[in-house]
């Protein structure tokens, strides 16, 4: 062997013994590699949407002509989308119905279509309200916040 | 090489044995060296990635893509069976349902508003953070999601993070 490889030590040298330490290395490379989590996780962010306090002050409505439009998203039962708009300098009163896929989940396809005919129309509107029927699944919620977060920054869960 | 610098590396490795040919040796050295690496590098992924936040029974909704979990706040996770709060169960659930006697006015839950509440006058979380890590099963009626939302909101948690399974 060359004189900078391991070789047996001799009187006064002191050799470390790196084997175990290897052996050590391995099983602990191994756990930690079979108890990784290989799933990639991701959010989507919603708040969610306070009632005012009973004793706030009401606040001074603004003038018609600067009327917000609001927009607020309910799910019956059965995945059923409800997109309903208010509001506004016109004081429009619009519910877009979405019907449930052919599997009975939400229909994604129609439903980005009709955000994004929304989003064209009432290019005011950057928020929506979304509430659900007490049966509909988590599932169905987040789909739906999926997909207005496609075309609306701010999505509120209803919490009362 | 000339004697006298065969003579130096002498002197620098002094007293190693000679090898016969026979004797063979392993070089591992670089071989830990390269454990050590993989190591440090698996510690790190570990202790600041994705796992802090693995759901310990909650089968998370997949979704096509979201956001990048950005920071490590409280965490709330809802199963079939309880509702945890930074991985401490703080209300069992009968089938992803509420028990009766836990609701209060406003459709809130007692204990979780408790666990908030106690979270939120902890050190750990502030007054100022109003940020919450939501991994609820993909079978959670809206009913008891919207209890327990609203045990967050009553407490200042009203930026909700809602953690997906991404499809690849």
């Amino acid at each position: 062997m060359s004189a900078g490889g391991g070789g047996g030590a001799a009187e006064g040298d002191v050799e470390l013994n790196i084997a175990p330490i290897v052996d050590c290395f391995t099983v602990l490379i191994a756990y930690m590699l079979v108890s990784m989590s290989y799933i990639q996780l991701s959010i989507f962010e919603a708040g969610v949407a306070a009632s005012p306090p009973p004793d706030a002050a009401p606040s001074e409505p603004p003038p018609q002509d600067k009327l917000p439009v609001t927009f607020n998203i309910e799910v019956a039962d059965g995945n059923r989308v409800e997109l309903k708009l208010t509001g506004g300098p016109t004081n429009i009163n619009e519910t877009i119905p979405v019907e449930a896929a052919g599997d009975g989940t939400i229909n994604s396809a129609v439903l980005n279509e009709k955000l994004t005919f929304i989003k064209t129309t009432y290019p005011t509107v950057t928020e929506v309200n979304l509430s659900a029927a007490p049966a509909v699944r988590y599932k169905s919620v987040v789909k739906i916040i999926q997909a207005v977060k496609a075309v609306l920054p701010k999505v509120f869960l209803a919490s009362s | 090489m000339s004697t006298q610098s065969h003579h130096g590396l002498q002197t620098m490795f002094r007293h190693k044995k000679k090898k016969t040919s026979d004797e063979m040796s392993l070089q591992i050295t670089s071989m830990a060296d390269i454990f050590t690496i993989i190591l440090v590098f698996l510690l790190k992924t570990t202790a600041s990635g994705i796992n802090t936040v693995a759901p310990n029974g909650a089968s998370l909704p997949v979704m096509a893509h979201g956001n990048e979990i950005v920071q490590d706040t409280l965490k709330m996770e809802i199963n079939r069976d309880f509702v945890t709060v930074d991985d401490k169960t703080v209300l069992n659930l009968n089938q992803f349902e509420i028990p009766i006697t836990e609701l209060q006015a406003g459709g809130m839950s007692q204990s979780v508003y408790q666990a908030f509440m106690a979270k939120r006058s902890s050190k750990q979380e502030g007054a100022a953070n109003s940020t919450l890590l939501v991994l609820a099963d993909e079978n959670t009626p809206y009913s008891t999601l919207k209890s327990v939302l609203a045990s967050a909101a009553n407490t200042g948690f009203v930026d909700l993070q809602l953690v997906v399974v991404e499809d690849n």
